[in-house]
């Protein structure tokens, strides 16, 4: 009966645990989807090199969006 | 098995918890010393309603606002809040006359100027004169002698920048075209790279001078490195680096197939960013500081709701925090307030902050 009762304690904080990591998790999870289309988009053309410097506000080194090769209005992320 | 329990329960509870990059690695700056400040909305822009589209800096002299419009037509406005008027200077373009990119704006007495790091001039609006007809602001080209220039500003008949610069963070330009060079590359990064690494590592920089031409203040947008040095002739000596977060960007050392000194620098979705903007008195720097990654504010990283003020030695005096989120910070020595370019809620709005 003790054993029962250990076990289902330690099923209660397993799963507690999961679900706490899952809601947080959730955010970084839309970010990431942000992120990812934008590379889809920039990906699309395939001939050129994959631009890096994709917003501006900053001097980016890198590809812009014709896939030139240099010094532009950008910022570079990963 | 009770302790393994113990263990397993411990395990469960740390691996369930999850940290957050940003606070552990918040200055803490930001922490101390924070004063509120009271909004004057009395003096509240609407830079929409002037036709004034996505602007980006801007600076405040008396009566005049002049704004920095990098994806219009022309890239700098200015609006006389007593007319009401809206000059526009600087069409978009690489030839003469013209502008490309410009990241910061900085106000010198009754002048403005702006580097445009694409076709290496500095470009200068005098406020006296820029109504006249025929008035052309003047541009100074600063690609002479095979240098890259990234930032500039100017002190007197010399100027001095940054750049793509294996001899120095600073360069002096004199009239006579004679460079001088001086001051190691900030710590902040990764202390291997060589000097053309770093001076891309360290390209986005707002730069200012105190009323005296011998201190100089250069924060850096991307990462939070604040550097202070004093001027002396044409020589420049550190006096004070601030770190406010270590920066996490990858650099490709190997320059890909192409033209000039690329080694494209790529950020990390949790590098703190760094200072939007600078504005100075002749007792303090204010530094804008954004504090944002693009895990959490994806694009909007280059806005901060931090002010953060150092005396020109760099010690810290005061921190400011606002309600609204700015880009853009411009200080007004004659009603001792600070203007703000606020973009809250995507809404392009200049406000002004009573200092206490």
């Amino acid at each position: 009966m003790k054993r029962k009762v250990k076990i289902l304690i330690g099923s209660i904080i397993l799963f507690s645990s999961l679900f706490i990591n899952f809601i947080f998790s959730n955010k970084s999870q839309t970010t990431e989807i942000t992120f990812e289309n934008i590379e889809a988009i920039a990906d699309e053309e395939s001939s050129k090199p994959e631009p890096t410097c994709i917003t501006s506000g900053y001097i980016c080194t890198g590809v812009d969006k014709d896939g030139n090769i240099g010094t532009f209005y950008g910022l570079g992320f990963d | 098995m009770k302790t393994r329990y113990y263990i397993l329960l411990a395990a469960l509870v740390l691996g369930s918890c999850q940290s957050d990059p940003r606070i552990e690695s918040e200055s803490p700056l930001l922490r101390t010393k924070v004063s509120a400040l009271q909004y004057a909305q009395s003096e509240k822009i609407d830079l929409e309603s002037l036709d004034i589209i996505s602007p980006s800096k801007f600076v405040k002299k008396g009566r005049l606002f002049a704004i920095l419009t990098p994806n219009s037509a022309y890239r700098f406005a200015i609006y006389n809040s007593e007319t009401g008027d809206v000059t526009r200077l600087v069409p978009a373009g690489r030839n003469e006359g013209e502008g490309m990119y410009y990241i910061s704006l900085t106000l010198k007495g009754d002048t403005v100027s702006a580097f445009d790091f694409e076709t290496g001039r500095l470009v200068e609006i005098d406020l006296n004169a820029y109504t006249t007809t025929g008035y052309q602001p003047t541009f100074t080209d600063l690609k002479t002698g095979g240098k890259t220039p990234f930032g500039a500003i100017r002190l007197d008949e010399r100027i001095l920048s940054t750049g793509v610069y294996t001899q120095g963070r600073y360069c002096i330009s004199q009239p006579t075209g004679t460079d001088s060079y001086s001051v190691d590359y900030p710590l902040c990064a990764d202390t291997t790279m060589s000097d053309t690494l770093k001076s891309i590592f360290f390209a986005s920089n707002t730069l200012a001078v105190n009323s005296d031409l011998n201190r100089l203040a250069c924060a850096n947008m991307q990462t939070g490195c604040l550097d202070i040095c004093e001027i002396e002739g044409n020589e420049l000596e550190r006096i004070h680096e601030l770190h406010m977060t270590k920066a996490q960007a990858k650099i490709n050392k190997q320059r890909p197939r192409g033209r000039g000194y690329v080694h494209p620098v790529s950020y990390n979705r949790n590098n703190v960013f760094g200072f939007c903007d600078l504005t100075v008195s002749d007792d303090y720097i204010f530094a804008l500081y954004s504090g944002r990654t693009l895990k959490e504010h994806n694009l909007n990283v280059d806005k901060g709701k931090v002010i953060l003020v150092f005396n020109w030695n760099g010690s810290h005096v005061r921190t400011y925090r606002l309600t609204n989120a700015c880009s853009s910070i411009s200080y007004d020595a004659t009603e001792n307030a600070i203007y703000a370019l606020s973009q809250k809620n995507n809404k392009s709005e200049i406000i002004r902050l009573d200092l206490e």
